[in-house]
């Protein structure tokens, strides 16, 4: 596993050194990070980053993930739902039942620590039952929250009351708190399996296995099989361009132990490509970072045409590995893509298909939008970025209501 | 001779909670906020990732100009110089005096679509030792080409506004004290650094030391 001084080839010495001494400011500190599964996931995949390298900074970091059955995911996916808009109706039974999960692990997680960062909806409720509670703690939101469900915001909001200060990836997310609120963008790591450079023969050998040909331009669509990240959708759309280009579409997703509703979404999807032979779903197993990174370096032009979505990091993966994309115009995605800068933002069925044909028939054009899109990457979403804001968080939440602090230390 | 230390600038952004749907709660917010909120989103602009390049020096003209599309608006508001004022609350004063003139002719209060909101924030920034100091004009030449952007913005930009009775870069103070260089002081004062982004700035500063290094 990459430590922190080998990323200095990529985002130089003296950002290393920044982080550093950044880090040196808060060296001893314990943290405990709490979230909601181990693996699966955009948070999960950074925290596995994230920690151990923390630690080699001097930073105590430990990782907690709740514990919970299948009925409890159920509700907190329904939860994550309707947060991001859905109208969800939450029985007092299911409100119950997240509360007392979360109290019972409350009694045996270890969540004694300086700074104590609660992730997503999940384990929110984690500060209510926890009785030794010291330092500060603070919620970290990943998901889009600009048009909560009124009914169930109000339920959480009670919790969400008691925390320190609350992190969002971008300020559409952020809502009237009586805590301070901090924005941190997610990010990617340039160096793990998902995202470091490959050889031409670890790309062949992945897509002879599975069966992929490049004789056609491959439209690609990396996501859990969620209906925010709009599968339909993209399949409607790859029909509209078929009819004009003669090209194919995968779309490959994994599963994550907290989204019971992958497989049901996932047989949507088979039943709406059915007959269609230049369709490919692929189903991941966990843990199939180099094949997706294998696929986002095979693929033409790259989809992300969510309908929500808390941050988008497969656009960020596809721009860092030089890729066209196109994205839904929600959430982080719009901090990700200026239209004929860095890819295109879209709102239909049809603007995706537009855009696929404008990208497939001016190569000259997804060549500028690469470079720049690659650019935007390395100086904003890079895991050593993310790193920085955790450690400035950390300092900041020793030094509240400071506008600016200085230190000599370096 | 005084040896100039270079520092590296973080922040992290801290949104108010509060938002703008149109002009006049965008009008009354400002008038409300804190200067830090102000400080923000007129003066930091130009270090924030999520800035599109080619597009007007602050958060408010930006904002105005492509999600409520009043371009005259946006145009006043992009050429209000922030700088020009020794303190951020009579910057402010003067904004307020440029949108509500602008309000008083116009028939209606314009909105912006759902999700195109005005968001505030403030931030809090951290200033840290780069680990560079330059004791020469050529080894502050030099690096130039090595500090990051943030640096750059830090000394260039914001050290105008930290201490209020600086109203020069930290730059030029230096040469200033430092060498008799008086011509050399005179044309980074002049550089018009707001409407430019900092990797602009810092081209004209090297271009500007270079000339000046090669005349003497």
């Amino acid at each position: 596993m990459a430590g922190i001084k080998d990323y200095e080839e990529i985002i130089g010495r003296r950002n290393i050194k920044q982080i550093e001494v950044l880090a040196s400011l808060s060296r001893g500190k314990k943290v405990v990070m709490v979230s909601s599964t181990r693996y699966g996931g955009g948070v999960a995949e950074i925290l596995h980053r994230m920690v151990p390298l923390l630690n080699e900074l001097g930073i105590e970091c430990r990782w907690e993930v709740i514990s919970g059955n299948n009925g409890f995911f159920n509700i907190t996916k329904d939860m994550h739902n309707a947060l991001q808009g859905e109208r969800i109706k939450f029985s007092g039974e299911e409100l119950e039942k997240y509360r007392k999960v979360n109290e019972d692990n409350a009694k045996s997680l270890n969540l004694d620590a300086d700074i104590v960062i609660i992730h997503d909806p999940q384990p929110l409720p984690l500060i209510d039952f926890y009785p030794k509670k010291k330092g500060a703690w603070v919620w970290r939101c990943h998901i889009d929250m600009s048009r909560p469900d009124l009914y169930l915001w109000k339920s959480l909001r009670k919790y969400l009351m008691e925390y320190d200060a609350s992190v969002f990836s971008i300020a559409k997310f952020t809502k009237s708190l009586p805590h301070p609120q901090y924005l941190i963008a997610p990010s990617i790591d340039p160096l793990s399996d998902k995202n470091r450079e490959l050889s031409s023969s670890e790309i062949e050998s992945f897509l002879k296995e599975h069966n992929i040909t490049r004789d056609k331009p491959i439209i690609l669509q990396v996501s859990r099989f969620d209906r925010f990240k709009d599968p339909i959708g993209v399949i409607q759309a790859f029909r509209l361009v078929k009819k004009e280009i003669n090209c194919q579409l995968i779309l490959a997703g994994g599963t994550s132990c907290d989204d019971p509703e992958g497989a049901e979404v996932l047989a949507e999807v088979e039943e709406e490509a059915e007959g269609e032979e230049d369709i490919h779903i692929l189903l991941l197993k966990p843990k199939s970072d180099k094949e997706i990174n294998a696929l986002q370096r095979t693929a033409d032009v790259i989809i992300q045409k969510s309908l929500k979505e808390g941050f988008g990091l497969t656009v960020t993966e596809a721009m860092w590995k030089g890729k066209p994309v196109i994205g839904g115009e929600v959430g982080g995605i719009t901090i990700q893509l200026h239209n004929h800068r860095t890819g295109f933002l879209v709102n239909s069925i049809e603007g995706t298909a537009y855009r696929i044909r404008y990208l497939l028939n001016r190569p000259s054009v997804s060549n500028k939008i690469e470079e720049r899109a690659k650019n935007l990457v390395s100086q904003n979403f890079l895991i050593t970025r993310h790193l920085k804001d955790y450690l400035s968080l950390f300092y900041i939440l020793e030094n509240p209501g400071k506008n600016i602090i200085y230190t000599d230390k370096g | 001779m005084e040896k100039f230390k270079f520092y590296d600038y973080t922040i992290l952004v801290s949104p108010t909670g509060q938002k703008a749907s149109n002009l006049k709660e965008f009008l009354n917010i400002i008038k409300q906020s804190p200067d830090k909120v102000l400080f923000h989103h007129l003066y930091q602009s130009h270090i924030k990732h999520d800035q599109k390049v080619g597009e007007f020096p602050n958060d408010f003209a930006n904002w105005v100009a492509y999600e409520l599309g009043d371009t005259a608006l946006a145009e006043k508001l992009a050429n209000f110089d922030p700088y020009d004022y020794k303190t951020v609350a009579e910057a402010k004063e003067l904004l307020i005096g440029i949108i509500e003139e602008h309000m008083w002719d116009l028939p209606t209060v314009p909105w912006v679509r759902r999700g195109s909101e005005f968001y505030f924030s403030s931030s809090t920034t951290m200033v840290i030792p780069l680990g560079i100091e330059v004791s020469t004009l050529g080894e502050f030449a030099d690096a130039l080409n090595d500090i990051p952007g943030s640096s750059f913005y830090f000394h260039f930009y914001e050290a105008r506004k930290i201490k209020k009775e600086k109203q020069h870069d930290d730059f030029s103070q230096w040469i200033e004290r430092n060498f008799d260089r008086k011509e050399l002081v005179r044309r980074i004062r002049e550089i018009d650094f707001y409407f430019f982004n900092v990797d602009e700035v810092r081209e004209k500063l090297k271009n500007i030391l270079n000339e000046e290094l090669k005349r003497t």
